[in-house]
């Protein structure tokens, strides 16, 4: 990479946090920076093509039907309010564990992400269905958007996974393997996600509880400006919200739960029946969702409720979209820099233990997915980084599944967190800030996650090999 | 407090085109299950699924951009503006209206040289049908047309207001159902919480 | 970019859909290799895989209008661009990847018609990449039209007609879900695959019946050049280009042989059967579809004279597959198979 190149890669990221910082719409943030990088490495003319051609090719992809339809089916068994019924008996379950409702919804993103290959339409549904469960068990908007956007990340190591498929296409590792050694490390996130949950709220509640003693300490007339329950940025008083959710619980919607039921074995049950692929089954979860919805709302109200599903749909699909368009841009940009060969060949060239060089190579990961969606990063890194490790003696599929969970760790990092977006997308109020902020716990859990995978690689290879020996 | 109120040719545009997304997602759904079931109980798949539903997704992926838009849903970066003075706000407005102009323009320039270009290849599909892409892309054109006026009327408003020595209410218009946002100015708005958490706190023990 | 550096020399972008250790692309890292040998360094290839930099379909439009230097277009994908290129498309014209090769070339020379699209789009034929003749392969046994029957097979392009004038039901699917649709039973067989493909896609060890159709060679690609950035070159790096994209053909079809081999021993091992539609049933499908005429009617409703393509097509595969003794890796491994 030459010195003009640098220039202008320092150019383009200077230009595009600085959009971010001005409070520019984030996509047209990497867009435009992205082509201002076009501009200065071809031309002009590239820059408008690239921007031009984006939407249409960005779209014009039919495995993508499954993000529009699983918003839909999402937003379909809200209004239904299934999603509710399927919380409340969750949360009614795990209520006795520290964070019950946190607990249900990262449960309920495991359960999603076994028929959608979509971390996006995964948080897009869940956090409709479950933020406020959360809220108002009291644990407040940040652990909510944390679980939800964590969760989200599953949808790609449980399968079906449309980024493990990607990876086996572009790696040639053998898709199926793939695909089966992402169960393992899914369980073992979800197991990390939920230690990660009840110390969050137990040691949350030990700090109120604190708070609580220093309180009675100073006195009664303190304690009115400090049991402000919406402090900017801070989490409710939980523990007074807790009581009244914990006394009174809503009656049981057992009918609601036995159709949220039905909605997920319609979804799982196309696929694993043999009736229709994971993207079609997509289609037939958003129509047992939008039957159920009309089942349980009166018939004057139908028009109305479906118009105002679809519009809400249609408004987070083109916002998702329009992320993506501009990612797509940035993408090219990046991909004509060759930053990302450049800075591989950088880690490569200190000749280094094969773990030293394993572990450099996924830290190489996380910085490019502040920027890129997990798609772009594993069609830019998996050929490069792939075959090097192979090279190194490591396990092609074993790597596959590691990589993809690094990469699937951009969707959640910021400034560019896909999920963190769409979830701002879905609910409005969070603020990328707080969302930011909830998210940071899981980051590390995740950490946690990898280092297991790392050390103990039969979590990962078990399955695929075991079902190749038979 | 003074809200953006888009003008109604805008606002009526935005709906039409919003609703026609959300037919065209009906229709991508119902003709991917009459897909399956007809592949599955008469062995015979719909010619050309794969085909017509690409087209419906480019459609469906945009139209609704500019309804997204004044409904506040697109993702911007808050929490630097947040701790600047009404000066510089009012001077980064003017920057945020005079770059949407141009990746607008651009933007808008460019799709309709892909729109001519379709036409006059007469574009099609790769796939069996081999369908003109001239209407997705037609579509395409529009979507971000409406959009861009959307946004850049947006931030005018803003910038309008703050010109005025106002504060813009510009959160999002549609709070989302569940979660019942607390009165205040959006730009330090307090954490949503529910009604029964709320009235709770304000009544310290 | 498109025009030189500071030094004079050139760095070629070249998008692809295939990814990097594909057979096509083994073969464009061969020209490329070569390309820098013969300059001194002067123009080298920057490779942009898997659609990294744009999509397939829009491969031609980016090398006109800048996005891009060099391209590898698939057929498939140049419909609406390099409409008269698809004439190699058609089904039963030919077994011999390495005769269509020659005539995707001779016919650049040989006919305008043909030669028009390119020039239109501003892009300049280097060498064309062989894919191999069309393989189905299925979860049950077919050795005939009758086992054909009522199938659903996945297929794309014109191997689609084929396979509805078959009684098969054809489903378009990406590649990339092949394998889980067909262990799934979404799909009972697929096709628009050649042998050397199936690695790829997990297909060579999952693949229990496979059957030539008769079909041929289906489907191809070709490297373009940006016309204009070519023309600016100085003439001795143009030489370079020209002289080792002549033995571009015979880097393709070795890279073809070399993975079709690899996919032939691992669906020996894993105990695929192979077996050959009968002649008779091949033409009966080949008249039943009729490809080369709706393919000449539908271009010559929009000015082309496709007649004379289609015409100039047959007259050259007729001519090379006098003096070509190339085996398919599909025809080679059946023959093998079967000793
Ligand atoms: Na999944
Ligand atoms: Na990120």
């Amino acid at each position: 990479m030459t010195g003009g190149t640098i220039l202008i890669l320092v150019a383009v990221f200077a230009v595009f946090l600085g959009l971010l910082a001005i409070r520019f719409h984030v996509g047209l943030s990497l867009m435009l920076a992205g082509l201002l990088g076009v501009v200065l490495m071809r031309s002009t003319g590239a820059a408008v093509s690239t921007a031009a051609n984006q939407p249409y090719s960005t779209a014009a992809d039919y495995s993508l039907t499954i993000i529009p339809l699983f918003i839909l089916m999402g937003v379909f068994a809200v209004h239904a309010r299934l999603a509710q019924a399927g919380f409340d008996l969750a949360s009614r379950v795990l209520r006795r564990l520290p964070g019950g409702t946190a607990l249900a919804s990262l449960s309920g993103s495991g359960l999603f992400a076994a028929v959608t290959g979509s971390s996006v339409a995964t948080v897009a549904t869940m956090a409709r269905v479950s933020t406020d469960a959360i809220v108002r068990a009291g644990h407040g908007l940040r652990l909510a958007a944390g679980v939800v956007c964590a969760g989200g990340t599953l949808g790609v190591l449980i399968p079906p996974s449309i980024v493990l498929v990607l990876y086996g296409v572009v790696t040639e590792e053998n898709i199926g393997q793939l695909l089966l050694a992402g169960i393992g490390p899914g369980l073992l996130t979800i197991l990390v996600y939920a230690v990660t949950i009840v110390l969050l709220v137990v040691l949350g509640d030990r700090r109120r509880a604190a708070r609580e003693r220093e309180r009675e300490k100073v006195g009664a007339a303190a304690a009115g400006s400090a049991g402000t329950p919406a402090a900017p940025g801070g989490d409710p008083a939980p523990e007074a919200a807790r009581d009244p959710a914990g006394n009174r619980p809503p009656p049981l919607d057992l009918v609601g739960f036995g159709f949220l039921v039905v909605i997920f074995a319609v979804s799982i049950g196309t696929i694993y029946l043999g009736v229709a692929t994971a993207t079609e089954a997509a289609s037939f979860g958003a129509v047992s969702a939008l039957v159920i919805l009309l089942i349980r709302t009166r018939p004057p109200r139908w028009m109305r409720v479906v118009r105002d599903s679809v519009a809400e749909a249609v408004g987070m699909t083109a916002m998702t979209f329009l992320l993506m368009v501009g990612a797509g841009v940035f993408t090219y940009f990046l991909a004509l820099s060759g930053a990302s060969t450049a800075v591989v060949n950088a880690v490569l060239s200190a000749d280094l233990n094969a773990y030293v060089v394993l572990v450099l190579c996924l830290l190489v990961l996380l910085p490019l997915g502040m920027f890129l969606d997990g798609i772009s990063m594993i069609l830019i890194a998996g050929p490069l980084l792939h075959p090097i490790l192979v090279g190194y003696g490591f396990d092609g599929i074993w790597l596959g599944v590691l990589i993809v969970k690094v990469a699937e760790m951009a969707l959640i990092t910021p400034p560019v967190g896909m999920n963190a977006f769409v979830y701002s997308g879905a609910v409005p109020e969070a603020g990328l800030g707080r969302i930011f902020r909830g998210i940071v716990p899981f980051i590390i859990a995740d950490f946690v996650v990898v280092a297991i995978l790392i050390l103990v690689p039969e979590i990962t290879t078990f399955i695929p090999y075991l079902s190749s020996a038979q | 407090m003074t809200r953006f109120r888009p003008t109604r040719p805008l606002a009526s545009a935005s709906t039409v085109f919003s609703l026609a997304a959300g037919l065209l997602l009906l229709v991508l759904m119902l003709l991917t299950v009459a897909d399956v079931v007809s592949r599955n109980v008469q062995g015979r798949s719909i010619l050309g699924t794969v085909d017509i539903s690409t087209l419906l997704l480019v459609a469906v992926a945009f139209l609704g951009l500019s309804s997204a838009e004044l409904d506040g849903r697109h993702v911007a970066v808050s929490l630097i503006e947040e701790r600047l003075g009404h000066r510089t706000r009012t001077v980064l407005s003017a920057v945020r209206a005079v770059l949407l102009v141009v990746v607008g323009a651009l933007m808008v320039w460019g799709l309709g040289e892909v729109l001519f270009s379709a036409v006059d290849r007469s574009e099609t599909t790769n796939d069996i049908l081999r369908l003109p892409t001239w209407p997705a892309k037609l579509v395409l054109f529009l979507s971000f047309l409406l959009f861009f006026v959307a946004a850049v009327g947006r931030e005018a408003a803003r910038l309008r207001a703050r010109l005025a020595g106002r504060e813009p209410d510009d959160g999002p218009a549609a709070a989302t159902e569940a979660v019942v946002i607390d009165a205040g100015a959006p730009d330090t708005a307090p954490e949503p919480v529910s009604p029964a958490a709320a009235h709770h706190g304000e009544v310290p023990r | 970019s498109g025009a030189a550096g500071a030094d004079g020399t050139y760095v070629l972008h070249y998008t692809t859909y295939s990814n990097s250790t594909s057979d096509q692309s083994r073969a464009i890292q061969r020209w490329a290799e070569e390309v820098e040998e013969a300059t001194d360094g002067g123009v080298t290839v920057r490779f942009h895989y898997s659609q990294s930099l744009v999509g397939a379909d829009e491969s031609v439009q980016a090398t006109l209008d800048g996005r891009a230097d060099m391209a590898q277009v698939g057929s498939i994908y140049a419909a609406s661009d390099l409409s008269m290129f698809t004439v190699i498309e058609l089904p039963f014209e030919t077994k011999n990847p390495e005769v269509q090769m020659t005539a995707i070339e001779r016919l650049y020379e040989e006919n305008e018609v043909y030669r028009e699209d390119f020039d239109r789009q501003g892009v300049r034929l280097l060498f064309p990449l062989p894919l191999g003749i069309a393989a189905v392969g299925l979860q049950q046994e077919a050795r005939d039209l009758d086992d054909l029957r009522g199938r659903s097979v996945r297929a794309g392009g014109l191997t689609s007609e084929v396979m509805l004038a078959a009684g098969a039901n054809p489903v378009a699917m990406t590649a990339n879900d092949i394998y889980e649709s067909m262990s799934r039973g979404v799909v009972d067989g697929y096709t628009s695959l050649a042998i050397a493909n199936l690695p790829t896609f997990g297909l060579s060890t999952t693949t229990p019946y496979v059957l030539d159709p008769g079909i041929g060679a289906y489907s191809s690609s070709i490297v373009v050049v940006n016309e204009e950035l070519f023309q600016g070159m100085p003439q001795e790096y143009r030489d370079a280009l020209t002289e080792v994209s002549a033995r571009g053909i015979s880097f393709g079809l070795e890279e073809m042989d070399a993975l079709g081999e690899t996919s032939c021993t691992e669906l020996r091992e894993s105990g695929a059967e192979f077996a050959s539609l009968p002649e008779d049933q091949v033409s009966e499908l080949r008249e039943e579809v009729d490809a080369a005429e709706s393919w000449v009617a539908r271009y010559e409703e929009r000015g082309y004279d496709a007649r004379s393509v289609l015409d100039d097509y047959r007259r050259i595969i007729a001519e090379e597959s006098e003096s070509s003794d190339y085996a398919d890796p599909l025809v080679a491994c059946m023959g093998g198979g079967d000793a």
